[in-house]
């Protein structure tokens, strides 16, 4: 039983009924752009590439992207003033930089301009993809939804209270934070360091098992509850949390 | 500073032959009138009293009397003559009519004796002299005239000129003298704070420039000390480029050769995806490792060279600590480690949250890593007054007394065998994020076990 809910699943299916989008590269280093255009494109997105910031600025205004990746040093326009540009322009398209600087510094910057989100390069490709799927307009819930529901499970942020099914879940401040932004983020892989970053504010590597622990606490609390009897109208498995292997986590319905 | 010597000595000169020109032209324009107005005054006193002299019934004898007046030190040249211009008596020369009143007249070369020969030069005497003379005419119709030699005035105004040339030429040269050995000394000052960029520019980095008083510090001292900081900036910047360098060289080359040799030896095979897979998720592995020292080192490295500039908030080490315990207390329990947290109190630091954060983080993990099971550690954030402390203790098998003072060394472990996870970093980084702080971090012996101690400047009053 344990090893079914805590079935793997190949970091292939990495976001589950995934929409084609259309994805922006911005980036001047012709190895980097075609890896993460190849990637985006085996995940069924449509990729347009710029070599340099004004041919960036000028795609970006001119089409409609869903997400715009984007290296933060460029040549012809910096990236930071390309997203300064960018949404003075009122274009409010998710961007994501890409960047070699990683200090506390440069990431607050970069956020500050107007970025959605932040990598440090040298990244895996699940890691940007998960952070693209993150970022993408498809919204399960709205933002400020006070209720989220995932299948019989269901979350009140402002009671912070966790049901599933008729059965209450008690669970710890930092552990209703983590299943709160699996949800929100349901059917789609989030990575350890999303993770680490959105739930903790950690922007290093703990170096221990934190959210492999925190994980462990959580299903250990669903299943308790699932074992106690909460009759599945599906007939499935209900919400679980899987492990995406060298990707993450993703929490799904059944 | 050659050219610098130049042009100060020419300005010094300009500069005094300005001043000392104009204060000679006016004291010599000040001197003449007096002088000239006293001869006037002098030769008219002495027409009366030489009038007074005059008999008219017996001119030779009135020119007896005159003459022996007249041969006083100051007395005056003279000429008596009847009605008819002819000489009776007296020096003064013939040849020209003296009118009653002021006059000046030239005398031919010689056509006098010089009285006084032993001051002027015989140049003098041939080009004759001027006279200035006073001519009365007697009752009798013989005329008097009392003349005073100019010379006499033109020595003085000689004598008070050549004083003042060299009065002012002694002033200009020990002006210049004074002036020059004390620019010389400041560039020669300034010279060696050149030269000692210079040799620093070279190879020698530990030179500095010489300070003469610190405490004092005049603008040259000020220079230097200016210049020495910069040097001790660069100097440490320096080092921090050749340690990580060295580093690099040292524990960056051993995991890119294990890679090497993983991938060589899949290559050489026989060829089979397994094998190939298996080869390429172990190099995976150990890209992450390179690459997560890589990270560690560059951010030690910024934060060593103070590239990290964000602005310093105030940070509760109370809060930070809860924030960190609680994120690592279930894995601690997972592996039969307790971690007790004493923060009951808010403790206020100036500091960046994030690297405060990575910091205790760093240091919990550490204590989790390297310790026994069943350990506990214990996370303490205090107030000590001008300091406020950070500290993290375990007790577990505590770390020998020559290891712990090299424990912040980067790469430093205190098993060489490297059987437990880690790269000798993470309190190196601890100890960078440390100083970025002005915080001092110490290892102490716990007894048994580890404490770590992070002692951050207390801010000022209002913030706590």
């Amino acid at each position: 039983m344990a090893a079914a809910l805590h079935a793997q699943v190949p970091s292939t299916a990495l976001c589950r009924y995934s929409k084609a989008m259309k994805v922006l590269v911005v980036e001047d280093d012709a190895e980097t752009a075609a890896y993460v255009a190849r990637g985006l494109k085996e995940q069924g997105h449509g990729v347009d590439i710029a070599g340099d910031g004004r041919d960036g600025l000028f795609l970006a205004l001119d089409q409609s992207f869903d997400v715009v990746i984007m290296d933060r040093m460029l040549p012809g326009m910096d990236g930071l003033n390309l997203v300064k540009s960018l949404r003075a322009g009122g274009v409010e398209t998710p961007v994501i930089f890409l960047t070699a600087l990683g200090g506390v510094g440069d990431r607050v910057e970069g956020l500050e301009a107007g970025a959605d989100d932040y990598l440090v390069k040298p990244f895996s490709f699940s890691e940007l993809n998960a952070r693209v799927n993150a970022l993408a307009r498809r919204p399960p819930f709205k933002a400020e939804a006070a209720n989220l529901e995932v299948g019989v499970l269901e979350l009140n942020r402002l009671q912070r209270t966790v049901r599933l099914g008729d059965r209450s879940i008690d669970l710890k401040p930092k552990e209703f934070a983590l299943l709160e932004y699996l949800m929100l983020n349901v059917d789609k892989v989030v990575t350890r360091t999303m993770l680490l970053e959105h739930v903790w504010d950690f922007h290093f590597d703990p170096k221990t098992t934190i959210v492999e622990t925190h994980i462990s606490r959580i299903r250990a609390k669903l299943e308790a509850e699932r074992v106690g009897g909460v009759r599945m109208e599906s007939g499935g498995g209900g919400p679980q949390i899987l492990t995406v292997r060298g990707a993450g986590y993703m929490l799904v319905a059944d | 500073m050659r050219s610098t010597r130049a042009r100060v000595a020419t300005l010094l000169i300009a500069l005094f032959l300005a001043v000392f020109g104009s204060s000679g032209l006016a004291t010599w324009a000040a001197l003449s009138q007096p002088v000239d107005a006293g001869i006037e005054q002098r030769l008219r006193h002495e027409l009366s009293v030489a009038e007074r002299f005059y008999i008219p019934s017996d001119p030779l004898a009135s020119a007896r009397a005159i003459q022996a007046r007249e041969r006083r030190p100051s007395g005056f040249e003279f000429r008596l003559a009847d009605i008819h211009n002819r000489r009776i008596a007296g020096d003064l020369p013939d040849g020209t009519t003296y009118a009653p009143g002021l006059d000046t007249i030239e005398t031919p070369p010689r056509a006098i004796p010089n009285s006084y020969a032993d001051d002027s030069d015989e140049a003098d005497a041939d080009v004759g002299q001027r006279i200035r003379v006073l001519t009365t005419v007697l009752p009798d119709g013989a005329v008097l005239t009392l003349g005073e030699d100019l010379g006499r005035t033109r020595q003085l105004k000689a004598l008070f000129l050549r004083t003042f040339i060299l009065t002012s030429g002694a002033a200009l040269l020990t002006a210049l003298a004074l002036g020059l050995g004390y620019v010389s000394r400041i560039l020669r000052r300034i010279e060696l704070i050149g030269r000692t960029a210079d040799a620093v520019s070279g190879e020698d980095m530990g030179v500095r420039a010489p300070v003469r008083d610190p405490a004092r510090g005049d603008d040259i001292d000020q220079l230097a000390m200016s210049v020495n900081r910069m040097l001790d900036r660069i100097a440490s910047l320096l080092q921090s480029v050749r340690q990580v360098s060295d580093d690099v060289a040292h524990d960056l080359r051993t995991p890119l050769a294990h890679l090497k040799q993983r991938v060589e030896t899949a290559l050489s095979g026989p060829p089979s995806v397994e094998s190939y897979r298996a080869a390429l998720e172990g190099a995976s592995e150990k890209i992450d490792e390179v690459l997560a020292t890589f990270e560690a080192l560059l951010s030690i490295a910024q934060l060593e060279a103070g590239s990290q500039t964000a602005a310093f908030y105030a940070v509760d080490l109370a809060d930070v600590a809860a924030v960190v315990v609680e994120a690592y207390r279930p894995s601690a329990e997972d592996e039969g480690r307790q971690l007790v947290l004493r923060a009951p109190r808010p403790v206020m630091v100036l500091g960046q949250r994030a690297l405060i954060t990575q910091m205790l983080a760093n240091l919990v993990a550490n204590a989790l890593i390297h310790t026994p099971h069943g350990t506990t550690v214990e996370i303490e954030a205090e107030n000590l007054g001008a300091t406020a402390r950070l500290s993290v203790v375990d007790d577990g098998e505590g770390v020998p007394d020559a290891a712990r003072a090299q424990i912040f060394r980067r790469f430093f472990r205190v098993e060489q065998s490297r059987t437990t996870p880690g790269s000798g970093l993470g309190l190196s980084l601890a100890a960078a994020i440390a100083s970025v702080h002005d915080a001092v971090i110490l290892a102490e012996d716990a007894a048994p076990g580890l404490r770590i101690i992070v002692d951050f400047p207390s801010p000022s009053e209002h913030l706590t």
